[in-house]
């Protein structure tokens, strides 16, 4: 009836499809029976939907980052979460902060990446190594990497410079595409 | 139970809900995508499940979860259609049943969270919040980023195997 242990467990990865809408419709109906009826497997699908939640609130509270899209920056300000936007262009700067009223911060880094098959991004800042990320999402057509840093990071910036490079990488070497210039300032109320 | 004594009933009932809505609730977040409309979604379903089971017409156990699972569908419909049985059912069984939190979703440390996706690949760390912030099936999320859906598919569930053994642990693969 609504047993806890179950002898025909749904595999992790079926339920992953599952939460996305990703199985035929005669599928998901005998997941969605299965899961009412089996307590071991609801559960298991119960820590899938608290990590979602866990990372929609990291992304609500400015602790995420990654080089994400332009259309998920829109579907950001669509859910009510406050943007400030700096768009650079190659080999460009910009003076930059966070005020407390930003939810979220993006950087668009135009780029040409016609041809790039592999594309790393460098950050240089204060006095320790690069930091290199390598292999990093882009679509070529867009002719921008869009980036999403923490906020909550930024908010603990000093007055400093950072460096964004974008590097190309295929099997004959690596080439510079462009550096980005940021020059942060730290929200000063009385300033 | 229909022909069980008040408390016995009210005690059934009450652990019917406990390991019901939890799953209801799973039902609910998956088609409405909102804590509320599902947890409207709990609220409605089980009432008209115990109304079931009080008026003696749900009397094999066997055939629960599939009653539940038609109750979903109709209701998930109806919510997306504005309807509003619930206020009707809440006056016959809202003080009778202790369920304030039966459909609690499960907590667990953000900034384990918050470590765990630092330490995702780039493109894995892409995949799993473009994936999660509105849930969006492969194919949109794969456009938008220049991959197949296909790919993102597996850099998804790589991804988010990855975050489930770092949050709950590597004992929680299954």
């Amino acid at each position: 009836m609504i047993a806890h242990a179950c002898n025909t467990p749904i595999a992790f990865s079926t339920l992953v499809d599952y939460w996305f809408g990703e199985l035929d419709e005669a599928e998901e109906a005998r997941i969605e029976e299965h899961l009412l009826g089996c307590g071991g497997c609801a559960e298991r699908l119960e820590e899938l939907a608290a990590i979602a939640s866990g990372v929609r609130a990291l992304v609500r509270e400015g602790s995420a980052h990654a080089v994400v899209s332009a259309a998920f920056v829109e579907r950001l300000v669509e859910n009510g979460l406050r943007l400030r936007e700096y768009r650079l262009p190659p080999n460009g700067s910009v003076n930059c902060t966070i005020l407390p009223d930003d939810d979220i911060v993006v950087t668009r880094l135009a780029a040409s990446l016609q041809g790039v098959q592999r594309l790393d991004l460098v950050l240089q800042g204060g006095e320790g190594e690069p930091n290199r990320i390598q292999n990093i999402p882009f679509d070529a057509a867009d002719k921008e990497v869009v980036v999403l840093p923490s906020a909550k990071r930024l908010r603990t910036l000093p007055k400093c410079k950072q460096i964004i490079q974008l590097v190309a990488v295929d099997a004959g070497g690596e080439r510079v595409i462009a550096d980005y210039t940021f020059n942060h300032t730290p929200f000063a109320p009385h300033g | 139970m229909s022909d069980a004594a008040p408390d016995v009933r009210r005690a059934a009932e009450t652990e019917l809900y406990r390991r019901l809505a939890p799953r209801v609730r799973l039902y609910g977040l998956r088609h409405l995508r909102d804590e509320h409309a599902a947890a409207d979604l709990v609220q409605q379903v089980l009432m008209m499940t115990l109304e079931r089971i009080r008026a003696g017409k749900l009397r094999e156990p066997d055939r629960l979860a599939s009653y539940v699972f038609g109750m979903c569908r109709m209701v998930v419909l109806e919510i997306r259609r504005g309807g509003a049985r619930r206020e009707r059912l809440l006056q016959t069984f809202g003080e009778d049943l202790e369920m304030a939190d039966a459909a609690a979703p499960p907590r667990f440390d953000q900034e384990r969270l918050q470590h765990c996706m630092d330490n995702l690949p780039e493109r894995e760390r892409a995949v799993v919040l473009m994936s999660f912030f509105d849930e969006k099936p492969s194919a949109e999320v794969a456009g938008a980023l220049g991959l197949s859906a296909g790919n993102v598919r597996v850099i998804r569930h790589r991804a988010i195997e990855r975050l489930r053994d770092c949050v709950m642990g590597e004992g929680a693969r299954t």
